[in-house]
């Protein structure tokens, strides 16, 4: 007997595919949705107050009890053994406080807090970078330390440096204290230099032209090197040249002036005369130490995260490596910085505990344990005076830096911003666009966001 | 005396007899106990399920209604007048517009428009490429290796590997061989073809088709060898003495025998492909300049790199919306198509 199709699509029909379709078509996506069904607990623990912790948090020490603090940082080697080292020793001298550390790798580590912030299990204390931190501060998600850390006795909060304060400080309370920073600078082999016959470009118009003396005569691949989406180089050549991101009061977007379009132009048309080439794509190295290193490029735009790989690995081009910032004619010195604060979470059951381990972190003592490792530059003015840079060259170049260096953070949406940005930047580098039609294309898609 | 035979039937008798009693107290009298215990049977699955898979879905499928707010765990309907009635359908209205046709197709040309039509025009492009060539390539090689071959388990074992692989693992190393440093280009820059296949705009959605294809084929190829063992040979005998040539043979006899395995592969090769999200990842981060951003890729940036949960979840939404639409016409093909006897 044949089986008649009677009603059109039967139920069973519609059932099936209803099932196929809600278990397979939502089986890749109920993850990101589901995820974050449960929301954080907002209750937060006034200073000093102790709570019962349902969680591994235990209460703030003062009745005998034991304190566990969870604290989060990336970092791999040589970052991870000074941060564990100094959370040893800060639990060593700590009665009542034991610390649980956890490392995640850095290009997982921001979605890894935003979703532990979902489940209400977010560490006590962690990394933030600045260009996250307002979107954590306007959703209250962060423990104001700045007015307990000024009044803390041994604590010298005045030191810390003003400009790298101000990315973690919202509505006039401090959520973050920076514990290091870097400029961007270009990193050139004066060694290529001399080959070439050439002294340190200082204008963009010079950088032009001892990349193509360099070009001529040395065997290097390329003369330099920048990002398919160049995070390190772009803003800063825009800045530069007078252009910016946002109007001053940050309600609208300016990427698309022609300051900005020029500097897209510049960096363009280094990219399309082959006298700078794409890391990871015309360059096997994502990064510059592993491309300066062998001599594959002679420069490049970086800071001070390649300075110890550069001396480790590459020591004759670490000698021979020197800073400088070109500008154009006429331009103003500027440059873009990174910086990444300790920070605690407003939910934590230790609060108190949370703030000292955060002095302790971040005090001069603290601080200069790690940047004396020469990865990264002190956000405290004393530490940046002091004789450990007079030998140290490419440090204290950075160094000279820090006064005309921003952080790339331009409020709530700088993800967004960033992301829109870097990736017309790509479709410019990449040829499939007109620095013209990207810059103007990002400023209206920016604009859109605000 | 009872013969052995006897035994049996009044065993079987006895048998019958005790299973009609059982049956008619549970279609005559359905007691509270039978309902009980079947309930009891079902309560863990059902439990699992909503717990584990409707919860969460019904809870995705409110918060894309809302603006969520990922730090204090709590949302606002996201309102927007749509037709002049106040709906909390802000997410859905700012994913979809503006429509493609509003700006000349611009957004299905390029992503600086809306990235969601642009994200379904690559993901279409890479469903229209990857479904067809996938379903024939893995049909043919299954057809291959079904036959008497010197070495078949080996070629089967070869062409399954890639399934086995990790989508990150086939990523890295997609991306290793199509760079523009990379090995494919190490055979052809003495002819003056080396190019960055992986890096380019133009090519980069295509080398993501190549991966697909890579570790589809093999799949189907496994599925299709299982229908083909179910093909009578008593099918191709008749075919045979009918006059059936080879081709004759896959075509009248092969191809309808495996009506519901094309069903099957066809269905999970459309929801995969719409679903496509680790390779392009590891491939290409979405990149170079958008080009290989699918719907998953999409949702997964705007829920983890931008926070906006609300709005991915809204997209989810739309592509589960797309899903089910295949997957229903799918169905109804097949029930059109289908003969009781």
């Amino acid at each position: 007997m044949v089986d008649t199709n009677r009603s059109g699509p039967s139920r069973r029909a519609l059932v099936k595919s209803l099932g196929v379709g809600t278990a397979l078509g939502l089986a890749g996506c109920s993850g990101g949705g589901g995820g974050s069904s449960e929301g954080a607990d907002t209750d937060t623990t006034a200073g000093g107050e102790s709570t019962a912790a349902d969680g591994s948090s235990g209460t703030d020490s003062g009745s005998g009890e034991t304190t566990t603090l969870n604290v989060a940082s990336w970092g791999e080697g040589l970052e991870r053994e000074i941060v564990e080292e100094i959370l040893t020793n800060y639990e060593s001298s700590k009665q009542g406080v034991e610390v649980d550390y956890q490392n995640t790798p850095n290009e997982q580590y921001s979605q890894n807090l935003q979703t532990q912030f979902a489940g209400g299990e977010e560490p006590d204390v962690f990394y933030l970078i600045a260009d996250e931190a307002p979107t954590f501060m306007r959703n209250s998600a962060l423990l104001g330390i700045g007015s307990d850390l000024r009044d803390a006795e041994e604590y010298d909060f005045e030191d810390l440096l003003d400009n790298l304060v101000e990315p973690f400080t919202y509505e006039g309370t401090v959520y973050g204290v920076p514990k290091d920073f870097t400029p961007v600078g270009l990193f050139y082999n004066s060694d290529h230099l001399d080959a070439a016959g050439v002294s340190a470009p200082t204008t963009w118009s010079e950088l032009r032209s001892v990349l193509e003396a360099i070009a001529e005569s040395t065997d290097v691949d390329y003369p330099m090197a920048v990002g398919s989406q160049p995070r390190n180089t772009l803003l800063a050549l825009v800045w530069q040249n007078g252009g910016d991101v946002l109007s001053e009061d940050g309600s609208e977007a300016v990427i698309g002036s022609p300051e900005a379009v020029e500097a897209m132009e510049f960096l363009d048309g280094l990219v399309e005369d082959d006298l700078a080439g794409i890391y990871g794509n015309d360059i096997d190295a994502t990064w510059a130490p592993p491309a300066m290193g062998p001599g594959t490029i002679s420069m490049s735009m970086t800071g001070a995260w390649s300075v110890s790989t550069l001396e480790q690995d590459y020591a004759d081009v670490y000698e021979a490596t020197e800073v400088g910032l070109p500008i154009p004619e006429g331009g103003e010195e500027a440059t873009i910085s990174f910086t990444t604060a300790w920070a605690a979470s407003a939910n934590t059951d230790a609060p108190d505990a949370s703030v000292e381990l955060i002095q302790s972190l971040t005090n001069a003592e603290g601080m200069w344990e790690w940047v004396s490792t020469g990865t990264a530059l002190p956000a405290r003015q004393s530490l940046l005076e002091r004789d450990f840079y007079d030998d140290r060259p490419l440090l204290s170049g950075l160094g000279d830096l820090a006064e005309v260096a921003h952080p790339m953070v331009f409020g709530p949406q700088t993800s967004t911003i960033l992301d829109i940005i870097m990736n017309e930047a790509e479709a410019v580098l990449t040829g499939s666009k007109s620095p013209e039609t990207a810059m103007t294309n990002a400023e209206r898609q920016i604009n859109s966001e605000l | 005396m009872s013969t052995p035979d006897g035994s049996v039937r009044a065993s079987f008798r006895r048998a019958g007899s005790a299973l009609r009693s059982t049956a008619s107290r549970v279609v005559d009298r359905p007691s509270e106990e039978n309902n009980l215990a079947g309930i009891l049977f079902v309560v863990p699955n059902v439990v699992v399920f909503s717990v584990f898979l409707l919860g969460p879905i019904l809870y995705a499928f409110v918060l894309s209604f809302q603006e969520w707010n990922l730090f204090l765990g709590t949302g606002e309907p996201a309102w927007t007048e749509l037709f002049g009635v106040s709906l909390p359908v802000a997410n859905y209205v700012d994913i979809l517009q503006p429509w493609p046709w509003e700006n000349n197709w611009a957004s299905l040309r390029s992503p600086s428009f809306n990235l969601w039509w642009f994200a379904v025009r690559n993901t279409v492009l890479y469903t229209a490429v990857v479904v067809p060539v996938q379903i024939v390539g893995g049909f043919l090689v299954a057809l291959a290796l079904d036959g008497r071959i010197r070495g078949k388990k080996v070629y089967r074992a070869a062409y399954f590997l890639p399934v086995m692989l990790s989508a990150a693992a086939s990523g890295v190393i997609w991306r290793w061989v199509l760079s523009k440093n990379g090995v494919l280009n190490e055979f052809l820059r003495p002819v003056g073809l080396a190019y960055g296949w992986a890096n380019s705009p133009d090519t980069a959605l295509g080398a993501l088709m190549l991966i697909g294809l890579w570790g589809g084929i093999g799949f189907n190829m496994i599925l299709y060898l299982a229908g083909l063992q179910n093909i009578p040979d008593e099918l191709y005998e008749a075919a045979r003495i009918d006059g059936a040539d080879g081709l004759n043979r896959i075509r009248h006899v092969t191809w309808p025998n495996l009506r519901n395995t094309h069903f099957f592969v066809t269905v999970l090769a459309i929801i995969g492909t719409f679903q496509v999200f680790g390779i392009a990842l590891a491939f290409a981060e979405g990149g170079p300049a958008r080009a290989t951003t699918t719907i998953v890729v999409l949702i997964y940036e705007t829920a983890f790199a931008r926070s906006s949960f609300g709005r991915a979840t809204a997209m989810a939404f739309l592509l589960f919306a797309v899903v089910f639409v295949f997957s229903y016409y799918r169905y109804r093909i097949e029930q059109q198509e289908e003969v009781g006897y």
